[in-house]
Order: C-alpha cells, then sequence, then structure tokens
C-alpha cells in the first residue's frame, strides 16, 4: 500500500493547502438560549458547539471554594461526528484527558477570584470530527466564556502545528493526523504572548520543535483575529439593539 | 481561497462502506511554471516554488493523459520529450490506483531539470479543477479536467503557445468548442509522426508499447474469464492479498525482504529475513512464484521437512538453470549432510523492481515466424522475458534493451517489451554501453553532454584568456602559496583534487591538507550542480571514464595544478613531533603546487634518491625533506589508527594496458601497492575524519557523514575455514581483534604473499558496505566507521569526482561562516538542502545507489577485458574472426600459476593473482564423470623428466571415472581409478588439492551467445614448484612482469606464444627482464641495507620495481588511454 503523500513537491499538502496556511475557520456566539453563554466553531470540517454555564452554584458542596470559582468541563464526542459510526462512553480516558486539558488551559486566564463559591461550567460538543478537536474546543470555549460574561485576562486561542514530511505545518487535518505525524498544540493569550497550554502527541526532534511551537505560535495570533472579529461583531449587533 | 468539498464512498476492511468528506481549498496562486508567463512579476516568482521552467522557445506544450502516461510511461521519459505538462489528475490517479512505480517515473521526469517538465495542479487551481458530476465516469471527469487545463493555459499565455494533449483514449471530437483556447489532440501515433517523423527509436518505443502486455490488461481479462485460475503447466501460485500479506508479516508469520537470486547458481535465491531467522532460501522457479531479483517479496516458509541447504556447486552453463528445476532432488539428496536452512515459499510481491534489463534474442529463435521471442537477459539473475517483435531478424546478435511489464500466472516467463537496440552482441562499445545501462549510468553521462546552460556557468580558460584568481577573492583567503605544495597522484592524472604540504616550525610540524575548491565554482543548484547530483560520482572504467564535472573544471581550473594559483578547501594541523594534534585549521586559501608527482617519484624520494626522473633537480632537493617528513608523521599517525582496530584490507585491482595501433590490450598489471598509496591515504583519511567531526558539530541532524557497520558474524566462516586450513584461528570479535589476529597470520605465513592476499580478500568481502548517511537519520552509535576505526568519517577530499565532497565542501563552509556549532541561526548561510534531514537522507542515499552502480560497473569493465584478453591469448593468429569458432582444440593454450581460492562440491575457483582473475575449475562434469588431467597426477620428480623431454601433452590427457571425495571445504581428494594406474606409470594415486595450494591452470574462455563470455580453467597440474618459486621470488621479486615462470615447460609455451603471435606479447619477458635488471642490481644492494627498520621492506613485499625500471616508464611511450586508478 502506498503512503498517502502528504506535502506534494510543489508545496501543496492534501487539501491544496500551503504548509503555513490554516483551515477556514467560521464561527459565531449565542447559537443557544438556554445557555449563559455559548458558540458555534467550524474549524474547516471540525465543528464544535461549546455552552457555558455560570458561575453558578456549586452543585458538590464538598468541592466549593470559598475563595475563588470552580471550574468544570466537560467533552463530549458525537457518535455521528467520524465517517464511522462509533459510540464513546462516557468514561473514555481519552475525553477526560482532553477535558482536563482544557480546564488547565482556562483556570489561569478566567478571574476566578471575582466568583467565589461558585462553578462555572463548560460542555464541549464535537459534532464533526476532521483533525485538531483541542484547539477548535480551546478556541470556542473561549467565545462561550465571553459570550456568557466571564471575566478574563485575555482571548485563549489555540492552534496545532506538526511536522509533515519536511516541513512544519499549521492546523493539521485527519488524514495528517492520523499518518502518524508529530503534532504541537499550544494555547496562548495573544496580547502577552503567555502560553497556558502546549501538548504533543507523538514524537518530534528537539531541533524541530522550535519551528513547530513558533509556526503554531503564528497560528494562535491568527486565530485570535477571526475569533476577535466576530465578538466583536457580536457586541455591535448587542449594541445596535440596544440602541433601538 | 474558495473551500469545496470532496464526497465520496469507500468500502473499508472491513466490508462497510464509509463516506468520506474531504475538504478541498482552490487557489488562486498556483502558477503556471512557464517562463513566458505574461503577468508581471511572473506567476511563479510570487509564490516559493522548486520546479524547473517550461522554457521560452518551446513550439508547444504537452499534457499527456491517462491512458497515455500509464502504458507510455517510457516514451514520455525520453529525452527528447520536453516541456510536459502533469497534471495533478493524472499523478493523483496513479497515485489512487497503485501504479507507484509509473508515478514516481513522472515524477523523475519532471524534477529533472534538463527536461524543463513540470506538475501543474490542477484540483487545487481556481477555475480549472473540475467536479465530477452524477453519472459520469472517471475517465470522462479526467479528461474534462484536462481539457480544462490546456484551455486554462492557451488563456494564461494569450494563446502564445499551442498545447497539445495526448491520448490513446479520446479524440478531437471530445474536447468541445472554444474559440479562444483551441486545444489539440492527438494521439502519440499522430504526435510522433509529425513533430518526429525521422526519430525511429521513438517510433520503434511506441510500437513496442503498445504491443506490450501490461498488468492492468491480465485483470481486465481474469474479469472477463475467471475460468483458467489453476495453470497446473506453470506450478505458480495466485499472491495472497495485500491485506493478508501485511497482517502475515505483522505476526512472523510471512517474512518480508528482498529477493535476490545467487549470481553462481540460479536455481536458488534467498531473502535476508529478520535477525531471529537469518537468510530465507527460495529454491526452483514455482516457490520463486514469478519473482524476479530485487522484488520486495513476502515468503511463507515451508514445513521443515523440505528445507535444504544451499548449493555449493559452482554452475556449469550460463543458460542451464533456466530451464527448470529438473535437479531438485539431485539437491536434496546431496544437501542433508550440510547445514540446512530455512526455506519458503513466495506467496506475494510488495513492490516490483523492474528496471530495463540488457538482452539477447535466444539462438535460433529468429527463423521462428511468431511475434512473440524469448530474450536471454545479459545478467544471468533475470529469468527469460517473452517480448513481442514483428521482425526478429534485426534483432539476431543484437544486445537490446528490454523491460518486463507483467508476468501474469499462466505464462512460464514474465512479458515484456523491446526498447531499443545497442548492436551487436561481443562488441566492445556494445558491451561498454550494455554494462553502462545495467547499472543505470544515465544516457547524458555516458555522451559526456553537460547542456549548454551549465556550460555557460563555467569560467573562461582559454590559453589566450587563462583563468586567474580574482583580486577580491584573494583578501578572503589564506595565502598558501608561499608553502610548499605538492601533490602524488598516479601518473597522467589529470583531475588532481588533493594536494599536501608540510614544514616544520620549531620543533611542531605544520601540515596542511589541500583540496580542490569546487564548491566555489559549482554553486548549490546551478545547472552544473543539479547535473553532477544526478550523476553522483565520476565512473572509471578499464578505457574510459565519464566524468561528473565539465572539463572545464575537472581537468582545468578545479584541478591543483603546478605552477599555476589555485582556489583550495584547506585543513591545517599543528602537530607536535610525536604528530599529535595540537591545533586544527579549516578553510579557504588559495595555493600553487610546487610539483605534481607521480606515486614512484614519490615512492623513488623516499627511499633515499636524491633525484627522482621528472622532477628537476632541484625541486627535488626541497621536495624531499617534505616527503621524508609527511612518511614519518603519517606512519605515526597511521600506527595509531592500526592500534585502535584499523584494518588493512585488500581488493585485486587491475589495470590495463592497451596497444597503441587497434586498443587491444597488451597487458593486464595488478594494481601495485607502495608505501606512498599508504601515506598519501593516511593523509586524506585524517583530514576526513577531522572534516567529518566538525561539521557534526554543525549540522546535527544533516551532517553528510560515512559509515561502515560492523559486518554480520556469520559473513566471516569462510574466512574463519580458510585460516582454519592453515592452521590459524582468527578472532572477529571486534575489528581491533580482527586485524591483530590477520596481522598475524601475515607475519608467520610472510613467505607467502598470495595466501595473505587472499586471506585479506576474504576478509574484506565479509565486510559490510560503507555508506553515505544523514546524521540525523541514524542513532549516534552508528556513525563509526568499522574499516578505518574512526568514530566519524565522511568524503571530502575528491570532490572532483564525488558529489558527496561536494556537499560536505559546502556544509564545512557553512559551519566556518556560521555561528558557533550547535546553534541554529536564521542568518546562518546553510542553504535549505544542507540543513534538511530529511532531503540529505535523499542525498545520501541517491550517492549510495550511484557509488554502488559505479563501482559494480567499473568491476563489470575489468571483467569484459579480462575476457577480452583471454580470447587475444587464446586465439590462434591468423583467426582473427573466429569468434562464432567453439572449437577448443583451435586454442593456444595458456597457462597460469594460480592458487585455489574457493572449494565447491563439484570442482574450486582459482584466483590468479597475476591477472586479478578467479576463476572456476571444473573436476565433475556436468553428465558427472569426474576427471582429471594426467600431468596433474604425475609424480614431481615424473612431470620433470617428462617435461623436460620437450612440448608434451599431458594435460590435455584427460583420467576419466575417478572418485572425488570434498569435506568442509577445505579439500578435495581425487581417486583415480585402477587401469588408469596400469595405463600410466609413476601416477600418485590420489590427487590431494587443498584450498591455497598452487596449482597451474589454463586460461579458456567459454564462448557464450547470450551472455558475456565468461573465463573458465582447466587443472593442468599441481605447482609442484610452489614453494620453491615462493622463495624464488622472494629473492628475484621483478624477474617476470610479463609472466611469471613456473617450471621450465612452463617457459616453452610462453615461448611458443610469443613465437606465434608477436603482435600480442609486444615484449616478450627476455626484454623487459634485460630492460628491468639493469637498474636492479643496485636496487637489490640498496635493499639490504635499508631494510633494517622493516619487518619485510616494502619492495619487496609487494614486488615493487624501481621507479625508473618500471614498466610505467617502459610503456609510457605508448600510453594513449589514461590509466586509472583509485587513490585515497
Amino acid at each position: 500500500m502506498s503512503r498517502v503523500e502528504l506535502l506534494s513537491p510543489e508545496g501543496l499538502r492534501v487539501d491544496g493547502r500551503r504548509p503555513e496556511e490554516l483551515r477556514k475557520i467560521t464561527s459565531t456566539t449565542a447559537v443557544l438560549s438556554q445557555a449563559d453563554g455559548s458558540a458555534y466553531l467550524e474549524h474547516g470540517n471540525t465543528k464544535v458547539l461549546a455552552a457555558v454555564y455560570g458561575p453558578r452554584e456549586a452543585r458538590h458542596r464538598a468541592l466549593v471554594l470559598h475563595d475563588r470559582a470552580i471550574l468544570n468541563v466537560e467533552f463530549n464526542v458525537a457518535p455521528f461526528s467520524t465517517g464511522e459510526r462509533r459510540r464513546r462512553t462516557k468514561n473514555d480516558k481519552r475525553l477526560l484527558e482532553m477535558a482536563s486539558f482544557v480546564k488547565q488551559t482556562f483556570e489561569p486566564v478566567v478571574i476566578t477570584t471575582l466568583y467565589p463559591r461558585s462553578q462555572i461550567d463548560i460542555y464541549l460538543q464535537i459534532i464533526q470530527h476532521d483533525g485538531g478537536t483541542l484547539q477548535a474546543c480551546i478556541n470556542a470555549a473561549t467565545m462561550a466564556l465571553i459570550d456568557a460574561g466571564i471575566a478574563m485576562t485575555d482571548y485563549v486561542c489555540a492552534c496545532t502545528a506538526g511536522w509533515v514530511e519536511r516541513e512544519p505545518a499549521l492546523d493539521l487535518n485527519h488524514i495528517e493526523e492520523s499518518s502518524d505525524t508529530s503534532e504541537v498544540t499550544i494555547a496562548m493569550l495573544p496580547k502577552s504572548g503567555k502560553v497556558t497550554l502546549v501538548q504533543m502527541e507523538s514524537r518530534l526532534h528537539v531541533d524541530k520543535l522550535e519551528d513547530v511551537l513558533s509556526l503554531a505560535g503564528k497560528g494562535c495570533k491568527h486565530i485570535h483575529q477571526v475569533i476577535d472579529k466576530t465578538i466583536r461583531d457580536r457586541a455591535e449587533e448587542l449594541a445596535r439593539k440596544m440602541a433601538v | 481561497m474558495l473551500r469545496t468539498e470532496n464526497v465520496h464512498f469507500r468500502k473499508t476492511n472491513k466490508n462497510t462502506v464509509v463516506k468520506r468528506v474531504r475538504e478541498v481549498y482552490l487557489r488562486q496562486d498556483i502558477p503556471c511554471l512557464s517562463s513566458q508567463c505574461l503577468l508581471e512579476p511572473q506567476c511563479h516568482q510570487r509564490v516559493k516554488v522548486e520546479s524547473s521552467l517550461l522554457s521560452t522557445d518551446t513550439p508547444y506544450f504537452l499534457i499527456p493523459d491517462y491512458s497515455v502516461a500509464l502504458r507510455y510511461v517510457e516514451l514520455l521519459e525520453q529525452e527528447e520529450l520536453t516541456n510536459i505538462i502533469f497534471t495533478e489528475t493524472i499523478l493523483q490517479r496513479l497515485q489512487n490506483e497503485d501504479k507507484s512505480r509509473t508515478y514516481k517515473s513522472l515524477r523523475q521526469v519532471a524534477k529533472d531539470p534538463r527536461r524543463r517538465s513540470i506538475v501543474f495542479s490542477n484540483e487545487h487551481c481556481e477555475g480549472v479543477s473540475v467536479a465530477r458530476e452524477p453519472s459520469e465516469t472517471l475517465e470522462h471527469r479526467d479528461w474534462r479536467a484536462l481539457v480544462k487545463v490546456a484551455q486554462w493555459y492557451r488563456r494564461h499565455l494569450k494563446q502564445s503557445v499551442p498545447v497539445i494533449l495526448l491520448s490513446e483514449q479520446f479524440t478531437q471530437q471530445d474536447c468541445g468548442t472554444d474559440v479562444d483556447a483551441a486545444v489539440t489532440v492527438m494521439s502519440l501515433k499522430e504526435y510522433l509522426d509529425q513533430y518526429w517523423p525521422s526519430s525511429a527509436v521513438l517510433h520503434e518505443l511506441l510500437g513496442s508499447l503498445k504491443e506490450a502486455i501490461l498488468e492492468e490488461d491480465l485483470i481486465s481479462q481474469s474479469q472477463d474469464s475467471v475460468v483458467s485460475k489453476k495453470t497446473a503447466s506453470t506450478g505458480y501460485q495466485e499472491y495472497k492479498p495485500m491485506s493478508e500479506l501485511e497482517a502475515g508479516v505483522k505476526s512472523e508469520r510471512f517474512f518480508q525482504g528482498v529477493m535476490r537470486v545467487r549470481a553462481n547458481h540460479r536455481d536458488q535465491a534467498f531473502i535476508r529475513g529478520d535477525s531471529n531467522i537469518g537468510e530465507i532460501v527460495i529454491v526452483g522457479p514455482e516457490n520463486r512464484n514469478r519473482a524476479v531479483h530485487g522484488d520486495i517479496v513476502v515468503v511463507e516458509l515451508l514445513n521443515k521437512a523440505s528445507w535444504v541447504a544451499p548449493s555449493t556447486h559452482i554452475s556449469y552453463n550460463p543458460e542451464e538453470i533456466h530451464t527448470a528445476g529438473d535437479d531438485d532432488e539431485e539437491v536434496s539428496n546431496q544437501h542433508h549432510l550440510r547445514e540446512i536452512k530455512p526455506t519458503g515459499r513466495v506467496v506475494g510481491i510488495i513492490s516490483r523492481n523492474w528496471q530495463p534489463y540488457v538482452a539477447t534474442l535466444q539462438e535460433g529463435s529468429e527463423k521462428d515466424s511468431g511475434s512473440f521471442h524469448l530474450v536471454l537477459p545479459l545478467n544471468a539473475v533475470i529469468p527469460k522475458i517473452r517480448i513481442r517483435h514483428h521482425d526478429a531478424k534485426v534483432l539476431a546478435n543484437q544486445r537490446i534493451v528490454v523491460r518486463i511489464d507483467s508476468w501474469p500466472i499462466n505464462s512460464q516467463y514474465p512479458n515484456g517489451h523491446y526498447v531499443r537496440s545497442l548492436g551487436p552482441a561481443h562488441n566492445l562499445d556494445t558491451e561498454i554501453s550494455a554494462i553502462l545501462i545495467e547499472h543505470g549510468i544515465s544516457v547524458s553521462q555516458t555522451t559526456q553532454g553537460f547542456s549548454d546552460g551549465s556550460l555557460k556557468e563555467m569560467p573562461i580558460n582559454t590559453p589566450e584568456k587563462p583563468w586567474r584568481p580574482e583580486p577580491a577573492e584573494l583578501t578572503k583567503r589564506r595565502d598558501l602559496r608561499k608553502h610548499t605544495v605538492f601533490s602524488i597522484d598516479p601518473p597522467n592524472c589529470q583531475d588532481i583534487d588533493d594536494a599536501i604540504s608540510i614544514r616544520e616550525i620549531g620543533g611542531q610540524i605544520e601540515f596542511g591538507v589541500h583540496i580542490a575548491d569546487v564548491s566555489y565554482f559549482v554553486k548549490e543548484n546551478s545547472l552544473t550542480d543539479l547535473e553532477a547530483r544526478a550523476r553522483g560520482t565520476t565512473v572509471y572504467l578499464s578505457d574510459r571514464r565519464f566524468d561528473m564535472l565539465p572539463k572545464v573544471l575537472s581537468e582545468q581550473i578545479c584541478s591543483l595544478r603546478h605552477h599555476v594559483d589555485r582556489y583550495a578547501m584547506s585543513v591545517m594541523w599543528t602537530l607536535d613531533s610525536e604528530a599529535n594534534v595540537l591545533s586544527t585549521w579549516f578553510g579557504r586559501s588559495i595555493i600553487r603546487s610546487a610539483c605534481e608527482m607521480e606515486y614512484e617519484q614519490a615512492q623513488g624520494l623516499l627511499n633515499g634518491k636524491d633525484v627522482v626522473p621528472g622532477v628537476d633537480a632541484k625541486l627535488c632537493k626541497t621536495l624531499k625533506p617534505a616527503v621524508v617528513l609527511l612518511a614519518q608523521t603519517m606512519r605515526k599517525v597511521r600506527a595509531r589508527r592500526m592500534a585502535s582496530g584499523g584494518l588493512e584490507l585488500e581488493s585485486s585491482e587491475v589495470k590495463f594496458k592497451f596497444k597503441e595501433e587497434d586498443g587491444g590490450i597488451s597487458d593486464i598489471l595488478p594494481k601495485q601497492p607502495l608505501e606512498v598509496h599508504q601515506i598519501i591515504e593516511e593523509a586524506m583519511v585524517m583530514a576526513n575524519s577531522y572534516v567529518a567531526k566538525r561539521i557534526y558539530d554543525g549540522f546535527r541532524e544533516s551532517a553528510m557523514l560515512r559509515h561502515h557497520p560492523p559486518p554480520i558474524e556469520s559473513h566471516f566462516k569462510m574466512l574463519l575455514r580458510a585460516a582454519e586450513s592453515r592452521g590459524f584461528t582468527i578472532d572477529t570479535s571486534s575489528n581491533l581483534a580482527l586485524a591483530t589476529s590477520l596481522r598475524d597470520c601475515a607475519n608467520k605465513s610472510s613467505d607467502d604473499i598470495e595466501f595473505i592476499k587472499l586471506l585479506k580478500t576474504m576478509a574484506t568481502m565479509a565486510m559490510s558496505e560503507a555508506s553515505y548517511i544523514s546524521s540525523g537519520s541514524k542513532p549516534v552509535n552508528e556513525y563509526a566507521h568499522y574499516g578505518l576505526a574512526l568514530e566519524f568519517y565522511t568524503h571530502f577530499t575528491s570532490p572532483i569526482r564525488r558529489y558527496a565532497d561536494v556537499v560536505v565542501h559546502r556544509q564545512l563552509m557553512a559551519c566556518l561562516l556560521g555561528t558557533t556549532p550547535g546553534e541554529k541561526t536564521a542568518s546562518a548561510p546553510a542553504s535549505d538542502l544542507l540543513k534538511n534531514g530529511s532531503k540529505m537522507e535523499q542525498v545520501a542515499d541517491h550517492l549510495n545507489y550511484k557509488n554502488r552502480e559505479s563501482k559494480l560497473a567499473q568491476k563489470d569493465s575489468t571483467e569484459l577485458f579480462q575476457t577480452l584478453y583471454i580470447l587475444q591469448k587464446t586465439r590462434k593468429p591468423g583467426q582473427e574472426n573466429s569468434v562464432d569458432d567453439d572449437d577448443d582444440d583451435d586454442e593456444v593454450p595458456f597457462t597460469e600459476t594460480g592458487i585455489i581460492s574457493e572449494i565447491r562440491e563439484n570442482g574450486f575457483f582459482v584466483f590468479v593473482p597475476r591477472f586479478g582473475i578467479k576463476g572456476p575449475v571444473y573436476l565433475k562434469e556436468k553428465s558427472g564423470d569426474i576427471s582429471v588431467p594426467l600431468s596433474a597426477l604425475q609424480e614431481p620428480a615424473v612431470a620433470k623428466a617428462r617435461s623436460g623431454a620437450g612440448n608434451n601433452k599431458d594435460h590435455l590427457t584427460l583420467i576419466h571415472r575417478c572418485q572425488m571425495d570434498t569435506d568442509l571445504m577445505t579439500q578435495i581428494s581425487v581417486k583415480v581409478p585402477q587401469e588408469a594406474l596400469v595405463a600410466h606409470q609413476g601416477l600418485s594415486k590420489t590427487l590431494q588439492l587443498r584450498l591455497f595450494d598452487k596449482v597451474k591452470v589454463a586460461l579458456r574462455l567459454k564462448k557464450s551467445h547470450a551472455h558475456r563470455h565468461s573465463i573458465y580453467m582447466t587443472l593442468i597440474g599441481l605447482d609442484h614448484e610452489g614453494i620453491a618459486s615462493t622463495s624464488l621470488r622472494a629473492t628475484a621479486p621483478r624477474v617476470a612482469p610479463g609472466r611469471r615462470l613456473v617450471g621450465n615447460n612452463k617457459q616453452d609455451e610462453v615461448k611458443r606464444i610469443a613465437e606465434q603471435d608477436p603482435a600480442l606479447a609486444p615484449f616478450t619477458e627476455r626484454e623487459l627482464i634485460q630492460g628491468i635488471q639493469a637498474g636492479e642490481g643496485e636496487d637489490q644492494k640498496k635493499k639490504k641495507k635499508g631494510g633494517a627498520k622493516r619487518v619485510v621492506d616494502p619492495e619487496e613485499l609487494y614486488h615493487q620495481t624501481r621507479p625508473e625500471a618500471s614498466l610505467y616508464s617502459l610503456i609510457d611511450a605508448f600510453d594513449r588511454f589514461r590509466i586509472i586508478e583509485q587513490s585515497s
């Protein structure tokens, strides 16, 4: 069986992007009326729905912290999200791990001390899966948190980059991910440039790490612009509605 | 960027149907890659591209469609066709249909900058991509896509260039009409008729390709009729499906490897399995199941009862084995005693490695009327190939190039097609081009042609306008013109790439190695560079060479000629008096060589002569201390390396002397090692290893290194047995142990040079192959060089003839210009190639391949010339054109002394050191009769008496029906039947032949129709004076540079040859002896004085002649051809 050529000699990837290009991102906020804040994000063919509830009273008394809010993240993948239907149990370790990544990412950014003795719930639902779920989830969660009006020090923008054949490449899709490419996801505060999450799959030579990281950093900045525009548009729309 | 989706359904392994959705981004920045692009700036300048461009002055562009690309790849590979646009559509389809071989060939064409062909990513180009419509076939969609591409090119270039769509499937009608973007559709036939009416090669190729039966035809056939699934006639079996093979290999039920057919026994093939199982033998064509030498196959083991041992026969006839595995039972009967190896059967093929093969039409086949013919490939490990040709008479007795297309299950032989003819068989030029084709040495290299573009890049150097260093460059380089720099090379060397300087300053030694600065003249990615990279290395054949760089560089401007200023890359060391390195300096320099010395001249100076011929006396005075100091220093360095385990290995290289008049060979000379060779080699090894370390520091993951992995233990078996037969034990646990025990053997049997030589050759054969690696691709502990006992090694010293050295030069320069080692900065001047580990790995693999092939080509050409020489020697005068005369009795016997190097079941191999020829001696005929010549059985005393009587024919009288017994591969004993003892008196009852015994043999030529002639030998007798002659040689080693004398009867024969054919022996030995002995007397005296330091004087060890008395000076007069010798 011949392996798929992930990067053609002409410098195009399987879907026609160049290595340093992102997939198309579309996003909206306030898609769910029940939730306090919500966002829907399409990152290429990866589609994520994020809903934020809270800050509200903590469900378990024992977990309550008296000086700040606790973050609770639940992550779920729809069984219909991939080509082959597959049901996952709720305690899938992979899902729990993903949820804890998101939780760790947001804990230093959300100003939890403003909401003592409360809980903020973030629910993430993957509707369609085509690689880069973690980055899509974090970006969607950021938007949902902003939509919910929860105080944060900055946006959190996440982006993956990996080493495809001979070059660092941004934003891997499912085909690229599944052929054992090393992949790094970073989550970044775009204004300060602080990194709140770095996660890596598979092995990568240490000399290549810097290239990959800096590319992912660039990706984050770019994603920030896209998200920021959506948020601002939404805010303007709201402002217009209030003026009426 | 427009985003669309590509939705399709696919069946998975579990037989479920899955919908696959893939994003497709349509871009606007796909460049047309045409240098005629009218946009400003041109569209390929706006994006980063690494591609050649369609040329400006082409009359048309070609776009092949899938039907053409699949079936007529070879036509597209022809160098005449340029400016081809390969569309992504066909490339993707080739990949999807798993035609990776075709895909790779097309990519290769596009990659070759000389072809001006490109790949156009039309599937991702906005406005060109085409979506498949409902109920439209894939063919039609692809065709529409191609038409769209053609029309886009017409519009994009404002209709300045016509576009021709090549298709065998569609015609002009299918193209649709578009007024402002008219596209021509042609079939290949129409195209060739119109544009290449006179090119017979292309037309012939088209014809034979049309007739070729490809594998897809077979598939469609088998789909049509599923009847004849199992045809018992061939015994082949259907391959297992790929998924089963992969699963089998993973679960270790099957084994995967490259199948190699044994050259000496073509019934047997083997693969190297993993380390647990070792080698797996595949016996017979049924078990080989249509796999061809070189294919990657999957093998299933047979049950243990049918395991066999590899054969130890010497095969009789190249043609014999092809027929079928009829001697299977014989094999199994004989081998139950010996070591049984796992035996298997091919159940599937991972990838084919079919190449163009040189072949000859089977004899008599041209008379058959049918259009199918069998051809015999020149390389005996390839099976016969069935080709289709309308006129076989044209092909008779020609060497032709053939390709294999398919091997259906119901066919005994693979189907192939005729590509082109090389010329009449056994013609020198034909055979040489056959060698080149077999080893994939490209046509452009053989025609010596460098494109005009690359020649334009060359600096100018004419007698009127000699090249001079530029003043600006002078300031950047270290000026070493004041130093005494000299080079030591073989005589008449044109491409001098290394020179040396050495001097003593205040107790310290300043020692420099200066290498031609090729990387200064050949800029990375220039046309010359690309061409050199493709060629990989200069190929040296026995009578010609094929350069890697244009002559103006290789012989003039880069070559470090004397008395002219030349740019160099230098490595300068400061050494203390014990040759320990105190400091090292690398850098660019400018030098002026004082003298181009020859090896023999340098050896002369080293031996204490004050003046040597060919070198000015005053110069000698300055050079002599330098040479002596160099020798002293290098001896110390060498001793240190030897102490850490460096091996002294040997191979039998020979040189050919050519006659001036008709290009015939006048003599074969074994390469004569001098101490100076070792000294120069050591200096180069030192430079190489220091540079290797330096570039590894600078490029951790992409340094071009040369590693030599430790040998596989089992390969030493032959060496161990051979040594055992002489009572030596050899320790192969490490390179140091091996070197010590080899040296020990050498010391203990210092009177028997041939034995040591052979032992070392055996050790060499056991070695793994050294190869280039990119340092990132292997773990650090695999960088070491086993043979040289160095931690880091690379090739730095011959950039004129090896491309690897050019890369190393560039890396070294980048290291020197860059910042501190190991640190990567954006401003580092290293290009992408130098830094990129995986690209470097590709280059390294390519160079390894080129190197191996060039070495094999060199070996083949040596063998070719050896057979030619034997042909000349055995042919009676006046029978010049008796090539097809097979009558053995007409041959002039040509006898030599050899040494038994390998014992097999039905005979043994004899190595004739005089000519570097190794050939088989059969004791057992094919019929099973064992026969020995009478002369071999005679008691020494009788033999002497009889030979004294003059011409005797004893060696032609054969004693038949002997009995033969071999054991453990070290000896053969032959029992003589009673009646023979009665018939001939004075016979010994048994003949004992042991490994390393000296024998007299007659060299003969087995004439072959389809293959190259091969040398074989017949036994004449044991060399009774074996021991005596060794001692004879020790005292008077140079008596017979032309021919060694063994016994008196030998001299008679030699004389006879000389009388019969004076043209073949331009110097009878008496002349030679006279010529040489004059200078010999004094040598002998000197040697006695000087030989105190070493145990064996080098001259004595190597039968070395004094330079002034050497054959060089005698033969210089008619040395029309360059003598080629591999140095350092």
